[in-house]
């Protein structure tokens, strides 16, 4: 194991660590992925309350016919 | 990118301008410790959850911010941050397995690369933060150091020792 190449890059690059470094790197955090992850709970956060929603305007919609008729 | 003296005076002057209420001073220092939290918390947690915990780290920075005394320690304090946020995902998390499918498009690493990573999530603490950050977010040693506030002789061992034990497991998987 070359330690130059594990700790800064330098000197004879290393086998096994460029084999990991090019495979790891992809799961690595680009920016672009932090939007998409801010994203991607803004629409489970908009999708909860709109099942919430949903599901309230329902409840009101069965229970109307039961409230007027006792 | 190692810290120059340059950019150090500049970061510490992001922090100061982020602690006086400028977004977007903390929104360059989200670009540029972007890598570090998301290698700790990677270290910690599930991939999908490490990168929805990112926002909950950077918010909940940005509410204590001003409570932060020493502008340069702004790495070594966000690094606990993110390590508490994984703790406390642990907390109320219920167990789950990772799903690949639930990457979102655009990036789908194979499957090898969830295994190393499984892999080097169950090394020792000490060895799988540098390890995360140098092999997955790219960042050398000497970039760890200064990000995270940790000695360079203490990330160079851990490296050193980590890669050893990864490379063991390794070849056992062979």
């Amino acid at each position: 194991m070359n330690e130059e190449y594990l700790w800064n890059g330098g000197g004879e690059p290393d086998e096994t660590t460029v084999r990991l470094e090019k495979l790891l790197a992809p799961l690595g955090y680009t920016e672009s992925a932090g939007a998409r992850a801010g994203a991607g709970r803004a629409r489970r956060f908009a999708l909860a309350w709109g099942l919430v929603a949903a599901g309230t305007a329902l409840a009101g919609i069965v229970a109307v016919p039961w409230l007027r008729d006792p | 990118m190692l810290l120059t003296i340059e950019s150090r005076a500049e970061e510490t002057a992001l922090v100061r301008a982020a602690q006086s209420g400028d977004r977007a001073a903390f929104g360059a220092l989200y670009s540029s410790y972007g890598r570090m939290v998301h290698g700790i918390l990677l270290a910690h947690v599930d991939y999908n959850d490490a990168e929805d915990l990112m926002q909950d780290v950077f918010l909940r920075a940005m509410e204590q911010v001003t409570g932060l005394r020493e502008a340069t320690a702004f790495g070594a304090w966000l690094g606990a941050i993110a390590r508490r946020a994984a703790f406390d995902h642990h907390r109320r998390k219920r167990p789950m397995p990772m799903l690949i499918d639930r990457i979102p498009g655009g990036k789908r690493p194979d499957g090898e690369a969830f295994e190393v990573l499984e892999i080097i999530q169950r090394l020792p603490e000490s060895y799988r933060e540098p390890l995360i950050l140098r092999l997955v977010e790219g960042m050398t040693g000497p970039e760890i150091a200064a990000r995270t506030g940790l000695t360079p002789d203490s990330v160079r061992v851990n490296l050193c020792r980590g890669m050893k034990l990864l490379r063991d497991q390794l070849e056992r998987r062979k």
